[in-house]
């Protein structure tokens, strides 16, 4: 065997060849620029090897340099092509097949033992191969990725045209080299530019098909965003959730069915369009329009009945493209009003919450809903069910809100009216707290100077809670703030209040309340009281505590209650203590009260200290007591001690 | 009629007596107790209202229900004498009222005629007897008087939906109301299955 000359290599097919691969080879950094993703890297490397392969040969014309590559290239493509389609098996018998060709090749080259027939028993491989690769392509059909089948198709009919070439006339032909050889270079490059081109097509409707939902969605939240904004009424927000999922899905009507708050039912809420019942009606339902879609308008079912309670039981979507004849549609006459044409059931999950259902129809003789459509409403509902949960989120925080502010309201109210700084006098010393349990706010207490030498304290409780409970303290207050400064005594103070207070506005207004006047100069103390707890004193000379107990029933319940008052007499070193019942009846964690005999130690307990040391000692023994127990009624303390 | 209430045909509605029944056990309940002074009764009820929680939506209803037990342990327990007390044990939450209610009377003593008057008139609702259900109208004893409506206990027995029970003295009754809780939607037992 000689080397070619470069005469001979010139009259070779090599040049035109080497213009083709030039060309070929542009058109590669082309396409390379383009192919972000190196879906088409394989096929440039078969394209590399046929360029290697046919370099080689014009050095080297022996046939068998180009069988042998051609083993190795087609085991390659049918790699190439099979392996992303899930054909392990035939490319490890095609590789295997073709690697003992080449054996065989290099055998016979070596010492030449095949036949010489009119076709190279070897040469009938590659074609082989591309049969093999075809009839796989077949059977893979159309569950598999289009653009990849397309490209195989493709690349395995041009490799079986070349295949057929080759072993037709030979590896020595003219044709071969001069004509397939170079039209053979196309088709790595062809199949790599129509894989990329149908990718991106595909990208393409894949950013058309993102950015309409988007759309939708956006068109969603509009919607419901306005129900939330104008009238915060669900009815609203579902009215327009379903029309915007209507008008989405090119439907003629559409529903939203939620699962009811208390039973394990689901109800339409919202109906919009034409939407003709998918279930059955009532036999006894007359057959009019109107009375169908007020039936349909309140109709709910138990979970698993109807394709509704299905879906919302089971929490799978439902697609009836065509109802005529489908079993899952319930026919309920043959009225046109009554005819569903094509259906879509898409229960709205929360997570693995099932809060509803969403349907739409299109009427008989319209196109039926796609596949596409389908889809498209599945995202929709997604996005829905998330909006109508966040809607009663909403509103649960709504209602939340609303009941602490009037908590709050009157608390703001009881902490306005009760003295913020207590007055010191020369004989007397005061100390007092008032901690109002969250949401009730009806402990009242004053101190009220009337004279130089007199002062009137009050401890009070309201019945009921909120801003009626803080109206009647206000009542009182003022009442008792107008009387304070006549000459009238406690007991009479009480029942003007009372007259000022019973019977006089459409509400229960009842409340207790002690009143003690203290004479500063002398000690001597004047108690009245309406139906509030007893007034307890610390004895400095006995040391003990006396319980001052003056029975009567609370102002509100009759006009004309009258008040009897006592009189008493506080040495120096003495305390008085008035408290309500939310003192003594503080529960702790073992279900036992605080009690006034306890009360009463506390106090005992604070002979050494001042009237304001007293009521923190008071305020710090109930704390230990209750311990982590919840507060549930106001507790207020107000002590006085003598010292003359 | 198209919504006929049939709620009085489900479920036993009858007065029991049962002592060892847990809505006896007053473990951390509130507690108050009152002279049985009839003037005071709406009072009375107030205090115990007012520690009901504000997510209780019908509140008056509980107010009115609470009221009437008041009312029956003052007047025809303890005969309206002021030194009888009666005694309250409460507890409520956004999902419960549960109540036991006792006075120092003799007890109900017309108990088990009660409960036959009752489901007398319970077969003549469910027979839309409306004829015969005028004789049964109003419960009275020798000692009712013209305050005394005598159906306020068939209107409890509606109410209080968790149980109605007298202790064996008939002296002290438990009850238990249960509002039904809002929830949204419902949880897939299984996504696979």
């Amino acid at each position: 065997m000689s080397i070619p000359s470069i005469e001979q290599i010139l009259g070779s097919p090599l040049p035109v060849k080497l213009i083709v691969l030039l060309g070929m080879s542009a058109v590669f950094l082309y396409v390379r620029k383009r192919d972000a993703e190196g879906l088409t890297s394989g096929f440039f490397y078969l394209f590399a090897l046929q360029a290697v392969r046919d370099t080689a040969y014009a050095f080297l014309p022996i046939p068998q340099v180009y069988l042998i590559s051609d083993l190795f290239i087609f085991a390659a493509l049918v790699y190439l092509i099979a392996s992303t389609l899930g054909g392990r098996a035939l490319v490890v018998g095609v590789s295997a097949l073709n690697l003992a060709a080449v054996l065989l090749a290099l055998a016979d080259y070596a010492l030449p033992f095949l036949p010489a027939l009119p076709i190279s028993p070897l040469g009938l491989v590659p074609a082989l191969d591309s049969a093999v690769l075809a009839v796989f392509l077949a059977v893979r059909g159309r569950s598999q990725d289009r653009t990849l089948l397309n490209a195989g198709t493709l690349a395995a009919a041009l490799g079986a045209a070349y295949a057929a070439v080759a072993l037709f006339l030979g590896y020595g032909s003219d044709f071969l080299h001069e004509v397939a050889v170079p039209l053979f270079y196309f088709w790595p490059l062809g199949i790599a530019f129509y894989q990329l081109e149908t990718h991106e097509g595909q990208l393409v409707r894949a950013l058309e098909y993102y950015e309409g939902e988007v759309d939708s969605i956006y068109r969603l939240s509009i919607e419901s965003g306005a129900a939330m904004r104008k009238t915060f009424s669900i009815s609203d927000m579902l009215d327009g959730l379903t029309r915007v999922i209507v008008s989405e899905t090119e439907a003629d009507g559409g529903a939203v069915l939620l699962v009811d708050e208390f039973e394990d039912v689901v109800g339409f809420r919202s109906v919009q369009g034409r939407f003709p019942p998918p279930f059955k009606l009532p036999e006894d339902l007359p057959r009019k329009p109107e009375r169908v879609e007020a039936f349909v308008r309140h109709a709910q079912f138990k979970l698993g009945e109807t394709l509704f309670g299905e879906a919302a039981k089971t929490g799978k979507p439902l697609f009836v493209p065509l109802a005529d004849g489908d079993e899952r549609i319930q026919s309920n006459g043959p009225e046109d009003f009554l005819r569903v044409g094509s259906l879509m059931a898409v229960p709205l999950l929360v997570e693995d919450t099932v809060i509803g259902v969403v349907a739409v129809e299109r009427l008989p003789g319209r196109e039926p809903f796609s596949e596409g459509r389908f889809d498209h409403l599945k995202t929709l509902a997604n996005f829905g069910a998330l909006q109508i949960s966040n809607f009663f989120s909403f509103q649960e925080a709504r209602e939340r809100s609303e009941r602490e502010r009037a908590s709050n309201i009157a608390a703001e109210i009881q902490g306005l009216i009760v003295p913020k700084k207590l007055p010191e006098f020369p004989t007397a010393a005061l100390g007092a707290f008032t901690a109002p349990a969250i949401g009730v706010s009806g402990d009242y207490f004053d101190v009220i100077q009337t004279r130089k030498d007199r002062v009137l304290l009050a401890v009070g409780d309201v019945a009921g809670k909120g801003v009626a409970a803080a109206l009647v303290m206000v009542m009182v207050r003022s009442v008792l703030h107008l009387v304070a400064n006549t000459d009238k005594d406690v007991a009479t103070m009480l029942s003007w209040i009372n007259r000022g207070i019973t019977g006089k506005i459409e509400m229960d207004h009842y409340a207790t309340l002690g009143l003690v006047d203290v004479n500063l100069a002398t000690g001597e103390i004047e108690y009245a009281n309406a139906g509030h707890q007893p007034l307890l004193i610390f004895r400095a000379e006995e040391d003990g505590i006396e319980s001052v107990e003056l029975k009567s029933i609370p102002i509100g319940v009759e006009r004309g209650t009258g008040f009897v008052k006592r009189t008493l007499s506080l040495k120096s070193g003495d305390m008085l203590l008035m408290y309500t019942d939310g003192v003594v009846e503080s529960m702790n964690a073992q279900g036992r009260q605080f009690g006034r005999k306890n009360l009463g130690t506390s106090l005992l307990r604070s002979r050494e200290l001042s009237a304001r040391e007293a009521a923190l000692r008071i305020r710090a023994d109930l704390a230990n007591f209750a311990g982590e127990a919840r507060q549930h009624d106001d507790q207020t303390v107000l002590v006085l001690k003598m010292k003359l | 009629m198209d919504s006929a209430d049939t709620t009085y045909l489900s479920g036993i509605h009858e007065i029991r007596v049962d002592e060892n029944s847990p809505l006896f056990e007053k473990t951390n309940m509130l507690f108050k107790e009152f002279p049985s002074d009839y003037r005071q009764i709406r009072y009375f009820t107030l205090l115990i209202v007012q520690s009901a929680p504000l997510e209780i939506k019908e509140i008056n209803l509980l107010e009115q229900q609470i009221s009437e037990i008041i009312k029956n342990a003052v007047k025809h327990g303890n005969k309206c004498v002021p030194e009888k007390k009666v005694r309250v044990w409460y507890e409520f939450d956004a999902s419960h009222a549960h109540l036991i209610v006792q006075d120092e009377g003799e007890g109900f003593k017309d108990l088990e005629t009660w409960n036959e008057f009752n489901r007398r008139r319970l077969e003549k609702l469910a027979a839309q007897d409306f004829e015969g259900l005028a004789d049964y109208v109003s419960f009275r004893t020798e000692s009712s008087d013209d305050n005394d409506g005598g159906n306020a206990l068939f209107a409890a027995l509606e109410y209080w939906n968790g149980g109605f029970v007298y202790n064996t003295r008939r002296n002290a009754v438990a009850m238990l109301k249960k509002y039904p809780q809002r929830h949204l939607g419902v949880t897939l037992e299984d996504r696979t299955g």
